[in-house]
Protein backbone atom coordinates (compact mmCIF):
# COMPACT_ATOMS: atom_id res chain seq x y z
CA UNK A 1 0.00 0.00 0.00
CA UNK A 2 1.99 3.32 -1.19
CA UNK A 3 1.31 6.33 0.55
CA UNK A 4 -0.80 8.26 -2.05
CA UNK A 5 -3.19 5.38 -1.73
CA UNK A 6 -3.10 5.85 2.43
CA UNK A 7 -3.29 9.68 2.18
CA UNK A 8 -6.35 9.30 -0.08
CA UNK A 9 -8.12 6.73 2.52
CA UNK A 10 -6.96 8.55 5.35
CA UNK A 11 -8.45 11.44 3.97
CA UNK A 12 -11.89 10.46 3.33
CA UNK A 13 -12.37 8.32 6.51
CA UNK A 14 -11.53 11.49 8.56
CA UNK A 15 -14.09 13.69 6.27
CA UNK A 16 -17.04 11.01 7.33
CA UNK A 17 -15.98 11.31 10.64
CA UNK A 18 -16.05 15.29 10.58
CA UNK A 19 -19.66 15.06 8.21
CA UNK A 20 -22.96 16.41 9.78
CA UNK A 21 -24.39 13.48 7.82
CA UNK A 22 -24.11 10.84 5.38
CA UNK A 23 -25.26 12.90 2.46
CA UNK A 24 -22.47 15.12 3.59
CA UNK A 25 -20.05 12.19 3.73
CA UNK A 26 -20.26 11.12 0.09
CA UNK A 27 -19.84 13.92 -1.51
CA UNK A 28 -16.44 14.08 0.51
CA UNK A 29 -15.62 10.48 -0.61
CA UNK A 30 -16.66 11.08 -4.30
CA UNK A 31 -14.15 14.12 -4.23
CA UNK A 32 -11.34 12.24 -2.43
CA UNK A 33 -11.52 9.48 -5.13
CA UNK A 34 -12.56 11.55 -8.55
CA UNK A 35 -15.08 8.77 -8.85
CA UNK A 36 -18.42 10.23 -10.89
CA UNK A 37 -20.88 9.55 -7.89
CA UNK A 38 -21.31 7.90 -4.33
CA UNK A 39 -24.42 6.20 -3.46
CA UNK A 40 -25.55 4.89 -0.32
CA UNK A 41 -28.22 2.92 0.60
CA UNK A 42 -29.29 0.72 3.97
CA UNK A 43 -32.27 -1.30 3.82
CA UNK A 44 -34.45 -1.71 6.77
CA UNK A 45 -35.03 -5.16 7.15
CA UNK A 46 -32.84 -8.11 6.15
CA UNK A 47 -34.59 -10.25 3.94
CA UNK A 48 -36.58 -8.61 0.95
CA UNK A 49 -38.38 -5.72 2.50
CA UNK A 50 -36.64 -2.74 0.76
CA UNK A 51 -40.07 -0.37 1.56
CA UNK A 52 -38.59 2.41 3.53
CA UNK A 53 -34.99 2.21 2.99
CA UNK A 54 -32.59 5.13 3.95
CA UNK A 55 -30.74 6.09 0.47
CA UNK A 56 -27.88 8.65 0.30
CA UNK A 57 -27.04 9.65 -3.61
CA UNK A 58 -24.85 12.24 -5.37
CA UNK A 59 -27.00 11.29 -8.99
CA UNK A 60 -28.51 14.21 -10.03
CA UNK A 61 -31.93 14.68 -8.75
CA UNK A 62 -33.68 14.31 -12.41
CA UNK A 63 -32.02 10.78 -12.89
CA UNK A 64 -33.52 10.05 -8.49
CA UNK A 65 -36.82 10.50 -9.56
CA UNK A 66 -37.19 8.93 -12.91
CA UNK A 67 -35.39 5.72 -10.84
CA UNK A 68 -38.08 5.91 -7.84
CA UNK A 69 -40.95 6.96 -10.91
CA UNK A 70 -40.07 3.91 -12.83
CA UNK A 71 -39.68 1.59 -9.79
CA UNK A 72 -36.14 0.95 -11.61
CA UNK A 73 -35.33 -0.43 -7.68
CA UNK A 74 -37.53 -3.53 -8.25
CA UNK A 75 -35.03 -4.45 -11.08
CA UNK A 76 -31.48 -3.05 -10.60
CA UNK A 77 -29.37 -5.71 -10.60
CA UNK A 78 -26.96 -3.89 -8.29
CA UNK A 79 -29.33 -3.10 -5.66
CA UNK A 80 -31.36 -6.74 -5.85
CA UNK A 81 -28.08 -9.07 -5.41
CA UNK A 82 -26.47 -6.70 -3.55
CA UNK A 83 -28.74 -6.98 -0.29
CA UNK A 84 -27.75 -10.80 -0.84
CA UNK A 85 -24.14 -10.77 -1.83
CA UNK A 86 -21.83 -10.06 0.82
CA UNK A 87 -18.66 -10.35 -0.98
CA UNK A 88 -17.80 -6.62 -2.82
CA UNK A 89 -18.43 -6.79 -6.55
CA UNK A 90 -18.14 -4.69 -9.77
CA UNK A 91 -21.15 -4.04 -11.49
CA UNK A 92 -20.29 -5.67 -14.60
CA UNK A 93 -20.28 -9.34 -12.53
CA UNK A 94 -24.28 -8.53 -12.06
CA UNK A 95 -26.61 -10.98 -13.50
CA UNK A 96 -28.13 -9.10 -16.66
CA UNK A 97 -32.19 -9.45 -17.42
CA UNK A 98 -34.26 -7.78 -19.81
CA UNK A 99 -35.34 -5.24 -17.67
CA UNK A 100 -32.29 -4.46 -16.19
CA UNK A 101 -31.12 -3.62 -19.80
CA UNK A 102 -33.86 -0.82 -20.05
CA UNK A 103 -32.36 0.29 -16.89
CA UNK A 104 -29.21 0.16 -18.06
CA UNK A 105 -29.99 2.48 -21.28
CA UNK A 106 -31.92 4.63 -19.80
CA UNK A 107 -29.14 5.71 -17.39
CA UNK A 108 -26.96 5.74 -20.24
CA UNK A 109 -29.27 8.16 -21.76
CA UNK A 110 -29.48 10.49 -18.87
CA UNK A 111 -25.56 10.65 -18.95
CA UNK A 112 -24.85 8.29 -16.64
CA UNK A 113 -21.54 6.08 -16.53
CA UNK A 114 -21.56 1.76 -16.64
CA UNK A 115 -18.97 1.06 -14.38
CA UNK A 116 -19.59 0.43 -10.68
CA UNK A 117 -18.28 -1.19 -7.65
CA UNK A 118 -20.31 -2.13 -4.71
CA UNK A 119 -19.56 -3.02 -0.91
CA UNK A 120 -22.11 -5.27 0.80
CA UNK A 121 -21.86 -4.26 4.53
CA UNK A 122 -23.72 -6.22 7.30
CA UNK A 123 -22.97 -5.49 11.14
CA UNK A 124 -23.29 -7.38 14.17
CA UNK A 125 -27.31 -7.03 14.95
CA UNK A 126 -27.68 -7.93 11.12
CA UNK A 127 -28.47 -4.60 9.48
CA UNK A 128 -27.84 -4.60 5.82
CA UNK A 129 -26.61 -1.95 3.60
CA UNK A 130 -24.77 -1.50 0.36
CA UNK A 131 -22.14 1.58 -0.37
CA UNK A 132 -21.83 1.90 -4.02
CA UNK A 133 -19.17 3.85 -6.61
CA UNK A 134 -19.97 4.49 -9.87
CA UNK A 135 -17.70 5.80 -12.43
CA UNK A 136 -16.84 6.77 -16.38
CA UNK A 137 -13.13 4.96 -16.02
CA UNK A 138 -12.92 1.97 -18.25
CA UNK A 139 -12.80 -1.26 -17.68
CA UNK A 140 -9.65 -2.76 -17.21
CA UNK A 141 -8.72 0.80 -15.63
CA UNK A 142 -11.38 0.23 -12.79
CA UNK A 143 -10.89 -3.25 -12.26
CA UNK A 144 -6.94 -1.95 -11.34
CA UNK A 145 -8.45 0.81 -9.49
CA UNK A 146 -10.64 -1.32 -7.29
CA UNK A 147 -8.51 -4.12 -6.97
CA UNK A 148 -5.65 -1.41 -4.95
CA UNK A 149 -8.50 -0.22 -3.40
CA UNK A 150 -10.50 -2.96 -2.29
CA UNK A 151 -9.54 -3.13 1.68
CA UNK A 152 -9.69 0.76 1.88
CA UNK A 153 -13.28 1.00 0.09
CA UNK A 154 -14.59 -1.47 2.76
CA UNK A 155 -13.50 0.13 5.56
CA UNK A 156 -15.17 3.59 4.25
CA UNK A 157 -18.49 1.68 3.56
CA UNK A 158 -18.53 0.34 6.87
CA UNK A 159 -17.66 3.72 8.61
CA UNK A 160 -20.45 5.60 6.81
CA UNK A 161 -22.97 3.09 7.93
CA UNK A 162 -22.03 3.77 11.14
CA UNK A 163 -22.92 7.43 10.51
CA UNK A 164 -26.29 5.95 8.89
CA UNK A 165 -26.88 4.42 11.66
CA UNK A 166 -26.51 7.27 13.98
CA UNK A 167 -28.62 9.37 11.69
CA UNK A 168 -31.28 6.86 11.46
CA UNK A 169 -31.53 5.54 14.75
CA UNK A 170 -29.72 7.90 16.91
CA UNK A 171 -27.39 5.23 18.05
CA UNK A 172 -24.26 6.11 19.75
CA UNK A 173 -21.73 3.83 19.85
CA UNK A 174 -21.31 2.81 23.27
CA UNK A 175 -17.71 2.71 24.72
CA UNK A 176 -15.61 0.34 22.25
CA UNK A 177 -15.30 -3.67 23.63
CA UNK A 178 -11.91 -3.48 23.12
CA UNK A 179 -10.75 -7.14 23.55
CA UNK A 180 -7.85 -8.50 26.01
CA UNK A 181 -5.20 -9.54 22.76
CA UNK A 182 -5.94 -5.91 20.78
CA UNK A 183 -5.77 -4.13 24.10
CA UNK A 184 -2.17 -5.86 24.88
CA UNK A 185 -1.03 -5.11 20.98
CA UNK A 186 -2.12 -1.24 21.58
CA UNK A 187 -0.43 -1.00 24.76
CA UNK A 188 2.71 -2.50 23.27
CA UNK A 189 2.28 -0.01 20.42
CA UNK A 190 2.36 2.78 22.54
CA UNK A 191 5.68 2.31 24.01
CA UNK A 192 7.09 2.20 20.15
CA UNK A 193 7.27 -1.19 19.70
CA UNK A 194 7.99 -2.12 16.11
CA UNK A 195 4.92 -5.06 15.19
CA UNK A 196 7.81 -7.64 14.49
CA UNK A 197 8.31 -6.74 18.66
CA UNK A 198 5.04 -7.51 19.60
CA UNK A 199 4.83 -10.25 17.60
CA UNK A 200 7.61 -11.85 19.56
CA UNK A 201 6.99 -11.07 22.84
CA UNK A 202 3.22 -11.89 22.23
CA UNK A 203 3.83 -15.08 20.44
CA UNK A 204 2.02 -14.33 17.41
CA UNK A 205 3.09 -13.96 13.67
CA UNK A 206 3.47 -10.16 12.58
CA UNK A 207 0.05 -10.60 9.97
CA UNK A 208 -2.02 -11.66 13.33
CA UNK A 209 -0.42 -8.87 15.26
CA UNK A 210 -1.51 -6.22 12.50
CA UNK A 211 -4.68 -7.66 12.38
CA UNK A 212 -5.69 -7.06 15.81
CA UNK A 213 -4.53 -3.15 15.86
CA UNK A 214 -6.93 -2.77 12.32
CA UNK A 215 -9.50 -4.26 14.62
CA UNK A 216 -8.96 -2.23 17.57
CA UNK A 217 -7.92 0.63 15.64
CA UNK A 218 -11.50 0.48 13.73
CA UNK A 219 -13.49 0.22 17.41
CA UNK A 220 -11.86 3.41 18.57
CA UNK A 221 -12.69 4.70 14.77
CA UNK A 222 -8.74 6.18 13.90
CA UNK A 223 -7.68 6.14 10.37
CA UNK A 224 -4.07 4.75 11.24
CA UNK A 225 -2.63 3.62 14.28
CA UNK A 226 -0.70 6.16 16.52
CA UNK A 227 -4.25 8.24 16.32
CA UNK A 228 -5.68 4.98 17.81
CA UNK A 229 -3.03 4.74 20.35
CA UNK A 230 -4.18 8.25 21.60
CA UNK A 231 -8.01 7.53 21.89
CA UNK A 232 -6.97 4.18 23.62
CA UNK A 233 -4.80 5.86 26.43
CA UNK A 234 -7.66 8.45 26.71
CA UNK A 235 -10.05 6.30 26.99
CA UNK A 236 -8.20 4.81 29.90
CA UNK A 237 -8.55 1.27 28.00
CA UNK A 238 -4.63 1.35 28.10
CA UNK A 239 -1.89 3.48 30.27
CA UNK A 240 1.25 4.93 29.45
CA UNK B 1 -12.37 -25.69 -10.47
CA UNK B 2 -13.21 -23.42 -7.29
CA UNK B 3 -16.30 -20.57 -7.31
CA UNK B 4 -17.33 -18.50 -4.67
CA UNK B 5 -21.40 -18.92 -4.68
CA UNK B 6 -23.19 -16.48 -2.65
CA UNK B 7 -26.86 -16.12 -2.12
CA UNK B 8 -28.06 -14.69 -5.07
CA UNK B 9 -26.82 -17.63 -7.25
CA UNK B 10 -27.96 -20.67 -4.44
CA UNK B 11 -30.93 -21.40 -6.46
CA UNK B 12 -29.14 -21.72 -9.95
CA UNK B 13 -26.74 -24.19 -8.17
CA UNK B 14 -28.97 -26.09 -5.49
CA UNK B 15 -27.17 -29.35 -6.09
CA UNK B 16 -24.18 -28.15 -5.27
CA UNK B 17 -24.85 -26.50 -1.95
CA UNK B 18 -27.02 -29.71 -1.52
CA UNK B 19 -24.04 -31.57 -1.69
CA UNK B 20 -21.89 -29.26 1.11
CA UNK B 21 -25.09 -29.94 3.55
CA UNK B 22 -24.94 -33.41 3.16
CA UNK B 23 -20.97 -33.54 2.79
CA UNK B 24 -21.01 -31.80 6.07
CA UNK B 25 -23.68 -33.90 8.03
CA UNK B 26 -20.97 -36.75 6.88
CA UNK B 27 -18.29 -34.91 8.18
CA UNK B 28 -18.92 -33.06 11.10
CA UNK B 29 -22.12 -35.11 12.52
CA UNK B 30 -20.77 -38.44 11.82
CA UNK B 31 -17.19 -38.77 11.85
CA UNK B 32 -16.56 -36.08 13.61
CA UNK B 33 -18.93 -36.06 15.78
CA UNK B 34 -18.82 -31.89 16.70
CA UNK B 35 -22.15 -30.81 18.46
CA UNK B 36 -24.00 -30.28 15.33
CA UNK B 37 -27.70 -31.01 14.26
CA UNK B 38 -28.68 -32.62 11.33
CA UNK B 39 -31.10 -32.06 9.37
CA UNK B 40 -31.92 -34.93 7.62
CA UNK B 41 -29.21 -35.95 5.70
CA UNK B 42 -27.89 -32.60 5.87
CA UNK B 43 -25.90 -30.21 8.31
CA UNK B 44 -27.25 -26.98 8.30
CA UNK B 45 -27.11 -23.75 10.81
CA UNK B 46 -28.86 -20.55 11.75
CA UNK B 47 -25.73 -19.09 9.90
CA UNK B 48 -26.45 -20.84 6.83
CA UNK B 49 -29.83 -18.54 7.09
CA UNK B 50 -27.83 -15.40 6.60
CA UNK B 51 -26.43 -15.67 3.01
CA UNK B 52 -23.05 -16.77 3.33
CA UNK B 53 -20.45 -17.38 0.95
CA UNK B 54 -19.51 -20.60 -0.19
CA UNK B 55 -16.28 -21.49 -1.69
CA UNK B 56 -16.71 -24.61 -3.32
CA UNK B 57 -14.55 -27.22 -5.09
CA UNK B 58 -16.37 -28.61 -7.89
CA UNK B 59 -15.74 -30.23 -11.06
CA UNK B 60 -15.64 -28.21 -14.36
CA UNK B 61 -19.23 -29.30 -15.17
CA UNK B 62 -20.34 -27.96 -11.87
CA UNK B 63 -21.64 -31.85 -10.99
CA UNK B 64 -19.42 -32.69 -8.59
CA UNK B 65 -18.47 -31.44 -5.59
CA UNK B 66 -14.93 -31.98 -4.21
CA UNK B 67 -15.07 -29.63 -1.04
CA UNK B 68 -16.29 -26.59 0.77
CA UNK B 69 -16.41 -24.01 3.37
CA UNK B 70 -18.56 -21.23 4.65
CA UNK B 71 -17.18 -17.66 4.79
CA UNK B 72 -18.84 -14.82 6.39
CA UNK B 73 -17.77 -11.11 7.32
CA UNK B 74 -16.39 -10.45 11.28
CA UNK B 75 -18.27 -7.37 10.58
CA UNK B 76 -21.73 -9.43 11.01
CA UNK B 77 -22.87 -11.90 13.06
CA UNK B 78 -20.86 -15.39 13.06
CA UNK B 79 -20.11 -18.63 14.72
CA UNK B 80 -17.20 -17.93 16.10
CA UNK B 81 -17.89 -14.95 17.57
CA UNK B 82 -21.15 -16.17 18.83
CA UNK B 83 -20.35 -19.88 19.87
CA UNK B 84 -16.59 -19.60 20.90
CA UNK B 85 -16.99 -16.41 22.30
CA UNK B 86 -15.83 -17.76 25.83
CA UNK B 87 -13.82 -20.49 24.52
CA UNK B 88 -11.95 -18.24 22.04
CA UNK B 89 -11.78 -14.82 22.97
CA UNK B 90 -9.00 -13.98 21.46
CA UNK B 91 -10.28 -15.28 18.21
CA UNK B 92 -14.12 -13.83 18.62
CA UNK B 93 -12.28 -10.29 18.94
CA UNK B 94 -10.71 -9.42 15.87
CA UNK B 95 -13.83 -8.00 13.94
CA UNK B 96 -13.48 -5.22 11.13
CA UNK B 97 -14.05 -5.45 7.65
CA UNK B 98 -10.86 -7.51 5.89
CA UNK B 99 -11.17 -10.10 8.15
CA UNK B 100 -13.52 -12.91 7.60
CA UNK B 101 -14.28 -16.18 9.25
CA UNK B 102 -14.37 -19.64 7.61
CA UNK B 103 -16.39 -22.64 9.03
CA UNK B 104 -17.12 -26.00 8.32
CA UNK B 105 -14.54 -26.76 5.86
CA UNK B 106 -14.45 -30.09 4.68
CA UNK B 107 -13.29 -32.29 1.33
CA UNK B 108 -15.31 -34.97 -0.42
CA UNK B 109 -12.89 -38.02 0.12
CA UNK B 110 -14.64 -40.38 -2.04
CA UNK B 111 -15.22 -38.11 -4.74
CA UNK B 112 -11.71 -37.40 -4.95
CA UNK B 113 -10.47 -40.16 -4.57
CA UNK B 114 -12.53 -41.71 -7.86
CA UNK B 115 -12.27 -38.26 -10.02
CA UNK B 116 -8.80 -37.00 -8.68
CA UNK B 117 -6.61 -40.13 -7.05
CA UNK B 118 -3.71 -38.47 -7.32
CA UNK B 119 -4.26 -36.26 -4.83
CA UNK B 120 -4.54 -37.00 -1.24
CA UNK B 121 -6.33 -35.65 1.83
CA UNK B 122 -3.50 -32.95 2.76
CA UNK B 123 -3.01 -32.04 -0.22
CA UNK B 124 -6.82 -31.35 -1.39
CA UNK B 125 -7.22 -29.60 1.86
CA UNK B 126 -3.91 -26.85 0.86
CA UNK B 127 -5.50 -26.46 -2.11
CA UNK B 128 -8.69 -25.63 -0.44
CA UNK B 129 -6.82 -23.57 1.58
CA UNK B 130 -5.27 -21.80 -1.38
CA UNK B 131 -7.99 -21.02 -3.28
CA UNK B 132 -9.80 -19.56 -0.48
CA UNK B 133 -6.29 -17.17 -0.49
CA UNK B 134 -7.04 -15.87 -4.12
CA UNK B 135 -10.54 -15.35 -3.20
CA UNK B 136 -10.23 -13.56 -0.69
CA UNK B 137 -7.31 -11.35 -2.06
CA UNK B 138 -9.78 -10.71 -4.89
CA UNK B 139 -11.99 -9.06 -2.28
CA UNK B 140 -10.38 -6.97 0.01
CA UNK B 141 -9.50 -9.58 2.58
CA UNK B 142 -6.46 -9.74 4.59
CA UNK B 143 -6.86 -12.21 7.55
CA UNK B 144 -9.04 -15.27 7.73
CA UNK B 145 -10.10 -16.74 11.24
CA UNK B 146 -10.86 -20.07 11.06
CA UNK B 147 -11.69 -23.13 13.27
CA UNK B 148 -9.90 -27.03 12.40
CA UNK B 149 -9.13 -30.01 13.55
CA UNK B 150 -5.59 -30.12 15.41
CA UNK B 151 -3.60 -32.13 12.69
CA UNK B 152 -4.60 -29.72 10.06
CA UNK B 153 -2.28 -27.24 11.07
CA UNK B 154 1.05 -28.81 9.77
CA UNK B 155 -1.04 -29.30 6.65
CA UNK B 156 -1.40 -26.36 6.54
CA UNK B 157 2.15 -25.19 7.32
CA UNK B 158 3.26 -27.78 5.07
CA UNK B 159 1.07 -25.85 2.15
CA UNK B 160 2.84 -22.56 2.53
CA UNK B 161 0.33 -21.05 4.74
CA UNK B 162 0.78 -18.92 8.13
CA UNK B 163 -1.51 -19.90 10.82
CA UNK B 164 -1.19 -18.72 14.20
CA UNK B 165 -3.30 -20.58 17.00
CA UNK B 166 -5.49 -18.01 19.04
CA UNK B 167 -7.38 -20.87 20.80
CA UNK B 168 -8.03 -24.38 21.37
CA UNK B 169 -10.91 -25.99 22.91
CA UNK B 170 -12.22 -29.18 24.11
CA UNK B 171 -15.61 -30.50 24.40
CA UNK B 172 -16.71 -30.28 20.97
CA UNK B 173 -15.93 -33.85 19.28
CA UNK B 174 -13.58 -36.43 19.42
CA UNK B 175 -10.72 -34.14 19.16
CA UNK B 176 -9.99 -30.82 20.35
CA UNK B 177 -11.26 -28.09 17.84
CA UNK B 178 -8.29 -25.05 17.28
CA UNK B 179 -9.08 -21.19 16.09
CA UNK B 180 -6.69 -19.75 14.45
CA UNK B 181 -5.56 -17.03 12.08
CA UNK B 182 -4.46 -16.93 8.29
CA UNK B 183 -2.47 -14.10 6.68
CA UNK B 184 -3.90 -13.51 3.15
CA UNK B 185 -1.30 -11.75 0.85
CA UNK B 186 0.74 -12.00 -2.59
CA UNK B 187 3.60 -13.22 -0.10
CA UNK B 188 1.76 -16.24 1.42
CA UNK B 189 0.41 -16.99 -2.27
CA UNK B 190 3.38 -17.03 -3.99
CA UNK B 191 4.64 -18.99 -1.06
CA UNK B 192 1.77 -20.98 -1.10
CA UNK B 193 1.95 -21.89 -4.75
CA UNK B 194 5.57 -22.42 -4.45
CA UNK B 195 5.11 -25.55 -1.89
CA UNK B 196 2.17 -27.00 -3.75
CA UNK B 197 3.87 -26.79 -7.03
CA UNK B 198 1.06 -25.07 -8.54
CA UNK B 199 1.15 -22.50 -11.21
CA UNK B 200 -2.25 -21.52 -11.96
CA UNK B 201 -4.90 -19.60 -10.56
CA UNK B 202 -7.20 -22.22 -8.64
CA UNK B 203 -10.02 -19.37 -7.22
CA UNK B 204 -12.43 -19.11 -10.67
CA UNK B 205 -13.72 -15.49 -10.46
CA UNK B 206 -16.74 -14.76 -11.97
CA UNK B 207 -17.23 -13.27 -15.85
CA UNK B 208 -17.31 -9.55 -16.09
CA UNK B 209 -19.50 -7.90 -19.14
CA UNK B 210 -18.17 -5.56 -20.89
CA UNK B 211 -19.60 -2.32 -20.22
CA UNK B 212 -17.04 -0.31 -22.32
CA UNK B 213 -19.04 -2.24 -25.60
CA UNK B 214 -22.44 -1.13 -24.08
CA UNK B 215 -22.05 3.00 -23.43
CA UNK B 216 -20.61 2.63 -27.22
CA UNK B 217 -23.40 0.98 -28.89
CA UNK B 218 -25.73 3.44 -26.78
CA UNK B 219 -24.02 6.37 -28.12
CA UNK B 220 -23.79 4.99 -32.14
CA UNK B 221 -27.69 3.82 -31.30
Amino acid sequence: MNDKHHDVFASAFEAIKRARDVAQAIVAIKDAYGVDHVTYHMAHMISGNYDQPFVRTTYPDSWVSRYLQHGYVKVDPVVQEGFVRQLPFEWREVTMTDAALVLMQDALAHGLAMNGYSVPIVDKVGRRALFSLNTSMADEDWTAFVSGEAEHLSELGHRLHRLAVFEVYGEHDPVPRIGPRERECLALAAQGKEYTVIAQLLDLSEHTVRAYLKSARLKLDCSNIPQAVGKAVKLRIISL
Amino acid sequence: MFIALQAHNYAKHLHLVQQYYRLRKRVFCDLLQWDCTPTGDEERDYYDTLGPVYLLWCSSDMAVLYGGMRLMPTTGPTLLYDVFRRTFPNAAELSAPGIWEGTRMCIHEANLKRDHPDIEPGRAFGLMLLALCECAMAHGIHTMISNYEPHLKRVYQRAGAVVDELGRADGYGNRPVCCGSFDVSAEIHARMQAAMEVDIPLYRRPPLHNAEVMNKHNIAA
